[in-house]
């Protein structure tokens, strides 16, 4: 199976440490030039803490609050696939840090991130906005011929929406499938950190795993980097004799909290973890490797439920790639055990996880894998298959009609606290945007009276099929804004024009 | 341009691309090993297993043999063809000793057999050699020998998880209900104890320590650990979850005064 990882020694450097003791061991200076990188992004950014780490000749970072003066100088560490990474702890909250790399005292203007607010605190802009993106990976050679610079429609799409009112996004969450076509070191290269470059030095990026992050065992067409092999051969895939194997791009990329660094409960593992932003809970589960095994699901189950009961936040957001509920072309919720089995961690989530967002205080859920934008009612207790639907027994409901499931629009919006549960937390939204880097045009291996019509999901009128289909077969993506008293979502169309939304509030 | 094999149409789309390009790297370079072994990959993934043994068995014609035994194994278990699998398996471990996955296999297949001391001597030569395994694969190891009723060395194989990823609850709840089974109340209890910082010392893990220290007749620290979680629950939003919990709060308050 899968799951190997390293962190060797981490280069952390702490600023508290430092500012204790004037020279704190750190007597380099932060002078010379900015060094370029081949990628550069944030991980696991917290209130208090921060990974930057980056591809290049650069050997060390600064940090500091003045743009023209980085202070504090750290060595960094040589990870996994040709990295480089510094952790700084000792950071503030809600403060914002520029940073350097190669030790220049000097910070590039597009250089600074800002630190999470404290757990269990508000913003102080009173919102938490979230980016999030699913199936985004075709910005690289291996999709380009049929998807060309759709990903950065999406994020142009993004970016009109947010000018808006001016409010940038604070949390950056990929829903897998991020780096067509295998998850290759070279497709994240062109598909993530060529595509966001901007977007990635001032946010940490917080990924799920897709069903096309395997790296080996699949082609990589283009051109072997560090990190991937198409060979059998797996010494040859080791620089160091005795070293572990590699096979899996994805976790040498991603350094991914493992023992709550970023807030939530430990998972011990990379493949599922979970973070705070204020009052914002976010978990990203693991539906493409841990959800096929057993043992390693049932792991994966009672740590998500030990998190949950460990968590009070205002929101809780659960990402995974493989949606529970969808009738997306070639990913019908309902057909799974096709081609060996190729869905079933469709049907394993919504049988083995869904009563746990459920019974846990999940407020929404967000999946990838289909290419297209379905958003659910607000649901409780729906772990069968579409036929098994009802609105009197699973939707929310407009004055109790069993007639009328809520929209979450206008009037219409939905309660945290359920009236049609009796007052209780005990639904969930469940939205599949996989269409961040395409959409599909035609049913595939769905039944084509069947695309886009599973019933437990809302109509939507900009659907341009009549009869009007639960869905919509065009790129885009999601912004959540969560506030004290109301998540909103919104899905996000390439021109910035918002063609559904809806509402919680508490 | 290759004729696809009619079987391709029903594959997925993703590996129905990724099929495309094997096949237009196959045009280029018709006698490459490694892509026969890719095609092969994405057919025995996509459950094709008749079109990937043939693949397979092409590749072992174009190069070294043995570099295609791993992907054999590992169609042959998928089929329920242990011994073969097996064979194969172990041949591309006599070559490459420190794969991971090929343990892994082996480990399944022993299990899958009954045979669970070597699936676990499998599982152990997999933590050895894998930096950082999947949690879920120290709760397998456990869980065999939990069957076999060898609760010691369940315990010892989730410590061994714990050295190596850190305490987890996935691990540490699983130690707890194993010391309980094996009468050992308060190894559980101090078990427990340590996953108190990490949960926040929710009010599930507080109504979970209460009832080992009501097992353990320590009535008094019961009670205030009940009466907190209470308090806690009392101020949470109600889920189905912390409704359960409040009930499961009164009963044991219940139970101290009986
Ligand atoms: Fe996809
Ligand atoms: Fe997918």
């Amino acid at each position: 199976m899968s799951g190997r990882i390293l962190i060797t020694a981490l280069s952390v450097i702490s600023l508290l440490a430092l500012s204790a003791c004037s020279d704190g061991g750190n007597n380099r200076k932060c002078k010379g030039e900015e060094v370029p990188t081949e990628r550069l992004f944030l991980q696991q950014l917290s209130d208090t803490s921060v990974v930057i780490k980056w591809r290049g000749a650069a050997t060390a970072a600064c940090i500091g609050t003045l743009q023209d003066t980085l202070k504090v100088y750290a060595d960094a560490t040589v990870t996994e696939g040709d990295h480089k990474q510094v952790t700084f702890t000792g950071l503030l909250p809600e403060v914002t840090y520029f940073y350097s790399i190669g030790g220049a005292r000097q910070a590039p203007a597009d250089q600074y991130f800002t630190t999470h607010p404290q757990p269990g605190s508000l913003p102080a802009d009173g919102n938490t906005r979230i980016w999030l993106i699913g199936d985004s990976g075709t910005g690289g050679d291996d999709e380009r011929e049929d998807h060309e610079g759709e990903a950065l429609e999406v994020l142009a799409g993004m970016q009109a929406y947010t000018a808006r009112d001016g409010e940038p996004v604070d949390v950056f969450l990929m829903l897998g499938d991020n780096a067509y076509d295998v998850g290759s070191d070279f497709n994240f290269q062109q598909a993530v950190f060529e595509t966001y470059p901007t977007l990635l030095k001032r946010l940490a990026l917080w990924p799920t795993i897709g069903n096309h992050e395997m790296g080996l065992g699949f082609l990589n067409p283009t051109v072997a980097l560090p990190g991937f092999s198409q060979s059998p051969d797996p010494d040859s895939w080791i620089e160091d004799t005795g070293a572990t194997p590699r096979g899996m791009p994805y976790l040498d990329i991603f350094t991914l909290p493992t023992n709550g660094e970023a807030g939530g409960v430990p998972s011990g593992t990379e493949q599922y973890y979970s973070f705070d932003y204020g009052r914002v809970h976010i978990v990203s589960l693991d539906s493409q490797l841990s959800a096929r095994d057993p043992d390693q699901l049932s792991a994966m189950k009672s740590w998500l439920i030990e998190d949950l009961s460990s968590n009070d936040a205002d929101w809780t957001i659960v990402i995974f790639h493989h949606p529970p509920y969808s009738k997306g072309a070639n990913h019908d919720s309902d057909d799974t055990e096709k081609l060996g089995g190729f869905d079933m961690p469709q049907q394993w989530m919504r049988e083995q996880f869904v009563p746990v967002f459920d019974q846990y205080g999940v407020d929404v859920v967000y999946n990838g894998h289909s290419h297209s934008y379905e958003r659910s009612f607000y649901l409780t207790n729906l772990t069968g298959k579409s036929d098994t639907y009802s609105a009197a027994n699973n939707a929310e409901l407009v004055d109790g009609n069993p007639n009328r499931p809520a929209s979450g629009r206008g009037t219409e919006e939905y309660r945290q606290l359920s009236p049609t549960s009796g007052g209780v937390d005990d639904r969930v939204v469940y939205t599949v945007t996989g269409n961040g880097g395409k959409a599909d045009s035609s049913s595939g291996l769905t039944e084509a009276s069947q695309w886009l019509r599973h019933p437990a999901m809302i109509e939507q009128p900009a659907d341009t099929v009549q009869p009007r289909r639960r869905g919509l077969a065009v790129i885009g993506s999601v912004v959540v804004d969560a506030g004290p008293e109301r998540l909103r979502a919104h899905f996000i169309d390439a021109e910035g024009e918002v063609l559904d939304s809806f509402t919680i509030t508490r | 341009m290759l004729l696809v094999p009619a079987s391709v149409a029903l594959a997925h789309p993703g590996q129905h691309d990724q099929l495309q390009q094997v096949n237009r790297h196959l045009e280029q370079t018709p006698t490459d090993q490694d892509l026969y072994i890719q095609r092969g990959i994405i057919y025995s993934e996509g459950g094709q297993y008749d079109a990937a043994l043939a693949d397979l068995l092409q590749a072992q014609t174009l190069g070294e043999p043995v570099l295609v035994a791993f992907q054999l194994g590992v169609l042959h278990y998928r089929t329920g063809d242990f011994e073969v699998a097996r064979d194969y398996l172990q041949q591309y471990l006599q070559r490459f000793p420190n794969y991971p996955p090929a343990y892994d296999y082996l480990a399944r297949i022993a299990r899958d057999s009954g045979d669970y001391d070597l699936a676990v001597a499998h599982l152990q030569t997999y933590f050895r050699l894998q930096e950082r395994p999947n949690p879920g694969l120290y709760l397998a190891a456990a869980r065999m020998l939990e069957e076999r009723r060898r609760y010691q060395e369940a315990l010892a194989i989730l410590d061994q998880g714990q050295a190596t990823l850190g305490v987890v609850p996935q691990l540490q709840r699983q130690a707890v209900a194993l010391e309980r089974a094996r009468g050992q109340p308060e190894l559980a209890l101090a078990r427990l104890q340590t996953l108190g910082p990490m949960l926040g010392e929710s009010p599930a893990w507080r109504l979970d320590m209460a009832e080992l220290q009501l097992e353990l007749g320590h009535r008094d620290r019961a009670a205030a650990m009940i009466r907190s979680a209470r308090e806690t629950l009392a101020q949470q939003r109600p889920t189905p979850a912390r409704l359960d919990l409040q009930q499961r709060a009164e009963a044991l308050a219940a139970g101290l005064h009986q």
